[in-house]
């Protein structure tokens, strides 16, 4: 598929690896004035850095590794990117839950449909903060919405807002994406599983 | 920023574990009692949750909680810009 610029855009990625699985989470972001800089795009990722020190890290097993947060300009193809290395590990001890157990964090914006939501998948999930085998613990699904909301916050502080990127519209790719600001993020209490397929899985 | 008041609440039925939670204050706690014997949580505890989120919140996001196909959700609303 042929690149789709993001006005003013941003992807933010989170990248991962439980007991050397890996997988990511991607939020995207737009610049409330003007195209992104480097400095902005430097800018961003040090949120993100921020956000997983102050909660994320808090509730993710000591199996999880963050590798890297990186922040793409997406713009125009071939864009520059910033990459913050971490190689920090989740703080947790004890048996994680299976890799393909994920809460789920749902970005809302003020349109409705799926072009209009995001979804982020979080996994390296401690199995004791599950309630049984399919319910989050109402500890674990409050601080996963503290950890958007206050990567959502720091981000507004410096100029940025969060936003759903729909690069598509009734299955045919749209060029520039639509943007759309979220409002609301919402936790549901069910575990859910990724969909994008694992690196080195099923080939 | 509103300070959190714990509403009283009437126990009658509820799990043994919601309400031993409950005494030490502990609404995630209750929540999860209810939801480990897969059984609706009361929307009071819920809202109580919720209203405590909000009285925490450090960033001026506003929480709701509801029930929803089964499921609890947990709503973080961004504050209004001006």
């Amino acid at each position: 598929m042929a690149f789709i610029p993001w006005p003013n855009g941003v992807k933010l990625c989170f990248e991962f690896a439980t007991a050397g699985s890996i997988w990511q989470t991607c939020f995207s972001v737009r610049k409330s004035a003007g195209p992104p800089e480097d400095t902005d795009l430097a800018q961003i990722a040090d949120d993100g850095v921020a956000s997983w020190t102050s909660t994320l890290k808090g509730w993710l097993t000591e199996d999880t590794l963050l590798g890297a947060v990186r922040a793409t300009d997406m713009t125009a193809e071939g864009a520059p990117q910033h990459v913050n290395a971490v190689n920090e590990t989740g703080t947790l001890t004890g048996a994680g839950a299976p890799l393909n157990a994920c809460a789920v964090i749902s970005g809302r914006t003020a349109k409705r449909g799926r072009s209009y939501r995001g979804r982020n998948y979080i996994s390296g999930l401690l199995y004791s903060d599950f309630t049984n085998p399919v319910t989050l613990g109402s500890g674990l699904m409050t601080s996963l919405a503290a950890w958007a909301t206050g990567l959502q916050s720091a981000l507004d502080a410096h100029g940025y807002d969060m936003v759903v990127a729909s690069q598509q519209h009734n299955g045919a790719p749209t060029s520039p994406a639509e943007l759309n600001e979220v409002l609301a993020f919402v936790v549901d209490s069910k575990s859910d599983s990724q969909r994008r397929r694992l690196a080195g899985r099923g080939t | 920023m509103a300070a959190f008041q714990m509403p009283l609440f009437d126990m009658t039925g509820w799990p043994d574990r919601a309400v031993d939670a409950l005494r030490s204050q502990d609404l995630s706690g209750a929540i999860d009692a209810f939801m480990a014997e897969q059984r609706v949580p009361p929307q009071m505890l819920l809202d109580a949750w919720a209203a405590r989120q909000t009285a925490a919140s450090k960033t001026g996001h506003t929480y709701k909680a509801m029930m929803h196909l089964g499921r609890v959700r947990l709503i973080a609303e961004a504050p209004k810009k001006p």
